[in-house]
């Protein structure tokens, strides 16, 4: 049987506390995700989303359990990991004063894209994306939408089988957050693996494949939308996670 | 109302009292860093005052009346060498004098109307020329006035005392070295703020700016090594300050040429050739060391506001000890020269003045490239914690996870080696043979245990951790041979290796031999042999490398354990031996669990010491073996007995994992 292209088994992440006791943001967690698929991690703010993206694309290390991309181990060999993954969030940066091509070259060389592979890549980006016209302004120029295709821009660049996008669309309007839901759904089609963190109940209904609802740390749920209906007896994804959440003992 | 102030001021302390930058500037630098600072520069004033004190400076003397010339010889700061005065420019320009005096050969009446001239030839712009002029005027003139006051009494109170001897001071610097001595005192500090404002801006930029703007994370999930990542920075930060500083400098030199600084002729030579060659290539250094402490700084902020609160006592710390340089009295010191930024500039300032002390210099580019290596090394393990990528609060300082245990456990060998100094010190001078039995008996013991609970592991089996268990019989054997055999390697190769570098002062080792002359053999046996071998190995190697070890590799464990080990011995002279000592000391026990072998290998080093100490020379121990000790079949029956040893102890192969306990 072939290994999932991303993998969790009783991942935890433990943070110690300022007054002795520990937090457990993370505990105990499993799924996977095939290649074609989107993961989406559904949650409330604080919920263990992020922590989980960040220990899947080794921004933090796991206190226990086991995390696998690509089939790499995200403790072991996280730098074959990050040569695997795409990562995205909400709070993700650009340069201020590099511009839009430069950005993207720059992450590209990164990953060891290099000459006329790079050359070609980066063109091929800003075209799909539509920011050749902006290649060469100032990233602190562009306008939010635009920003915002850089970074996805950015992310792809070196084509990673595997991306984890962490609330993509938090703090965009209607229209730059569109442009990254129907990146997500084009890379999907194109085969990759997606790990999709939102609290946007309309977003992960219309993209994900699979749902984990996540509550305190722990996955309370997951399933295709149609297996949590049937858990549920609910229709509607909003329904069925308060449901979820509200649960005795959730 | 007094409740609404109350509780806005009870919200406003609970803020700040949270923040960690409030804590550092209200806590940490009045408390701990200008102590620190000011402490540290009384300190080096008062060993430069202290070391030149005990100096008697060679002064060349050529005529003069016998009166004089007896005055000089009754002065016990200075040692009188007769000679010509032809030969005096000469002899001070290479340093075989300190001064030259020439005396007038008749001294007229000290009441005749013109006075008597003494030259002196000196160069100035060295505190020994100087010390050695102001000697000789003070010897000379206490005399006039002595024999006036005599005279005056004599004569009953008539007429007026008057200066009778005139001083010449010839000062035989050149132009460029009196230049470039005044240049020094300037030049040097502008170096030092025009490349701490450069690296500062791209330093506190590139971490915590990154951080803020949200592309750090971004950086660090490239698959790209944090290292390689820390050392680019750095090439980047001190790349940019050093051309910052290059710049300025070549501005500065173009100003003198050019006369646009309005100086006379004479000045424009400060700056040129080599010279300004060699400042430029001093820059580099300075700009390497300033750039990895800020961005070490800026990777330790969580953003680029605290970073730049960090910078003002940062600049404090590095500057103060700097600018002493510009004081032209105080040498470039072997203390000096291992303290970061200040050695740069003090050897900088040195060669503005034409004088370069090349052992120095070697010790300059050392320290300096171990303290580079050291925070390179640092901001790449920032570059590594999440909380440095992420921005997040540090976890708790105490906190019971590997990280929290070794600062506990850091923390405490400070306090243990700063309380047992003081204490113990205290402790000795109200009775120095029960005060050192104390010390050592209950004093050190008690701290040990002491960060025992400070570091809080978990229950564990501490006859394990702290390796109080038995060893093979071999291993006893071979620790007593090792004892012996590391002696000669230790006193007659490392210690006088390290003497060249930083020699201890001759009050030091006679303090020494003074305190150790007051016991009797039985009571320096037992105080200085057996007691540190049982509670320094019981306090360094059970405690604290047992502690390092639960949560780091065993040879880090035996490095820091010797690191305290020697530093608990507060001696800068003794570091060296102390510290490899600890070494080996750390090796044995981690290779057999136990502390025994450790205990008789100390008991036999320090008891050959003291007996050697008695029945030889009494100060071989701090200035080398007898020669008679130090010859070739010694040291071959030396290296014999540390092979035989070590292999007896399972030493011979690398640090292996320690076999099963013998229990």
């Amino acid at each position: 049987m072939n290994e999932p292209m991303v993998s969790a088994r009783g991942l935890t992440k433990i943070y110690p506390g300022h007054d002795g006791s520990d937090k457990r943001a993370v505990d105990n967690i499993d799924f996977e995700c095939e290649a074609g698929q989107i993961f989406g991690l559904l949650g409330l703010n604080g919920a263990g989303k992020t922590t989980t993206q960040r220990m899947l694309s080794t921004a933090l290390t796991p206190t226990a359990g086991v995390a696998r991309i690509a089939g790499y181990d995200v403790a072991k060999d996280p730098r074959s990991v990050r040569e695997n993954i795409g990562f995205l969030s909400g709070t993700t940066g650009l340069y201020h004063r590099l511009t839009a091509v430069e950005m993207i070259r720059y992450f590209g060389e990164l990953h060891g894209v290099r000459g006329a592979e790079l050359k070609l890549r980066v063109d091929e980006l800003l075209a799909t994306f539509g920011i050749d016209e902006y290649a060469d302004t100032r990233c602190e120029k562009l306008s939010t939408g635009m920003k915002q295709k850089v970074s996805i821009a950015r992310t792809v660049v070196h084509d990673p089988p595997v991306l984890i996008l962490d609330e993509p669309t938090s703090g965009l309007d209607v229209l730059a957050a569109s442009t990254t839901l129907d990146f997500v759904s084009e890379v999907k089609e194109q085969g990759k693996c997606v790990i999709f963190s939102t609290h946007i109940m309309s977003e992960a209904e219309k993209l994900c494949d699979r749902i984990a609802i996540i509550h305190d740390g722990c996955i309370r749920a997951t399933g295709t939308l149609d297996e949590l209906r049937a858990s549920t007896g609910e229709h509607y994804l909003e329904d069925i996670f308060r449901q979820v959440v509200q649960e005795p003992g959730a | 109302m007094r409740g609404a102030v109350g509780i806005l001021v009870r919200k406003e302390i609970s803020e700040l009292r949270r923040d960690r930058r409030v804590l550092f500037l209200t806590l940490v630098m009045p408390v701990l860093l200008y102590p620190a600072v000011i402490g540290g520069m009384d300190r080096m004033e008062s060993q430069r005052a202290a070391s030149l004190h005990e100096q008697s400076l060679l002064v060349g003397v050529d005529g003069g009346s016998t009166v004089l010339r007896s005055v000089l010889e009754g002065d016990p700061s200075l040692a009188l060498v007769q000679r010509g005065r032809e030969y005096f420019e000469s002899a001070v320009e290479a340093g075989e004098i300190s001064a030259g005096v020439i005396l007038p050969d008749q001294i007229a009446d000290l009441d005749a109307a013109l006075p008597d001239t003494v030259t002196i030839v000196a160069r100035l712009t060295r505190e020994g020329g100087r010390e050695a002029t102001r000697r000789i005027q003070d010897a000379l003139a206490g005399w006039v006035s002595t024999e006036r006051q005599a005279r005056w009494s004599a004569a009953g109170g008539r007429g007026l005392p008057e200066d009778q001897l005139a001083f010449v001071a010839r000062d035989v610097s050149t132009q460029q070295e009196a230049s470039g001595a005044e240049a020094g005192k300037m030049l040097v500090y502008l170096l030092l703020m025009t490349l701490f404002m450069a690296a500062s801006a791209f330093a506190t930029d590139m971490v915590a700016g990154e951080k803020e703007r949200g592309t750090l994370e971004t950086l660090m999930l490239a698959p790209v090594d944090r290292r390689v990542i820390a050392r680019a920075k750095l090439l980047v930060v001190s790349g940019g300050s050093t051309i910052t500083g290059v710049l300025s400098l070549m501005s500065l030199s173009l100003s003198y040429r050019f006369g646009w600084l309005s100086v006379d002729n004479s000045d424009a030579a400060v700056l040129e050739g080599t010279t300004l060659l060699a400042i430029s290539l001093l820059i580099i250094p300075l700009a390497v060391l300033l750039g990895s402490i800020l961005l070490a700084v800026s990777a330790w902020a969580r953003s680029l506001k605290e970073a730049q609160y960090y910078v003002l006592p940062v600049m404090l710390l590095v500057f103060v000890p700097a600018l002493l340089s510009m004081n032209q009295s105080v040498e470039l010191s072997s203390f000096v020269a291992i303290l970061p930024v200040a050695n740069v500039a003090f050897v900088m300032r040195d060669v503005l003045a034409h004088r370069i002390d090349w052992p120095m210099l070697v010790l300059v580019s050392g320290s300096t490239l171990l303290w580079i290596t050291l925070l390179v090394r640092w901001v790449s393990q920032l570059l590594n914690r999440e909380e440095t990528l992420l921005g997040f609060d540090p976890e708790p300082f105490f906190a019971r996870t590997p990280g929290g245990r070794s600062r506990a456990l850091g923390l405490g060998m400070l306090l243990t080696i700063v309380g047992y100094f003081y204490f113990g010190q205290w402790l000795q001078t109200q009775n120095l043979i029960l005060g050192l039995a104390l010390s050592l008996w209950v004093l050190l013991p008690a701290m040990g245990m002491g960060v025992v609970r400070m570091v809080r592991l978990p229950d564990l089996d501490w006859r394990r951790v702290l390796s109080l268990q038995s060893a093979p019989a071999n291993s006893y054997l071979g620790a007593a041979l090792l004892g012996i055999g590391v002696i000669l390697p230790i006193i007659g190769g490392l210690q006088p290796l390290a003497a060249q570098l930083l020699p201890m002062p001759e009050a030091d080792a006679a303090r020494m031999a003074e305190v150790m002359g007051q016991f009797t053999m039985w009571q320096a046996l037992l105080l200085a042999a057996l007691a540190p071998a049982i509670m320094e190995e019981f306090v360094f190697r059970g405690i604290f490398l047992g502690l390092y070890r639960e949560d780091n590799s065993k040879q880090r464990a035996v490095v820091m354990s010797a690191l305290g080990f020697a530093l608990i011995h507060l001696s800068i002279h003794r570091f060296a031996p102390t510290f490899v000592l600890g070494l080996v000391l750390g090796a044995l026990v981690v290779r057999h669990a136990s502390l025994l072998p450790a205990m008789i290998m100390h008991l036999v080093y320090n008891s050959s010491l003291l007996l050697g100490s008695r029945y030889y020379e009494e100060h071989w121990v701090l200035s080398g073996p007898p020669l008679d000790l130090d010859g070739p079949l010694a040291w071959a029956i030396s290296v014999g007995l540390v092979w035989i040893g070590a292999w007896l102890c399972g030493l011979t192969g690398s640090l292996r994992p320690p076999v099963e306990p013998v229990t």
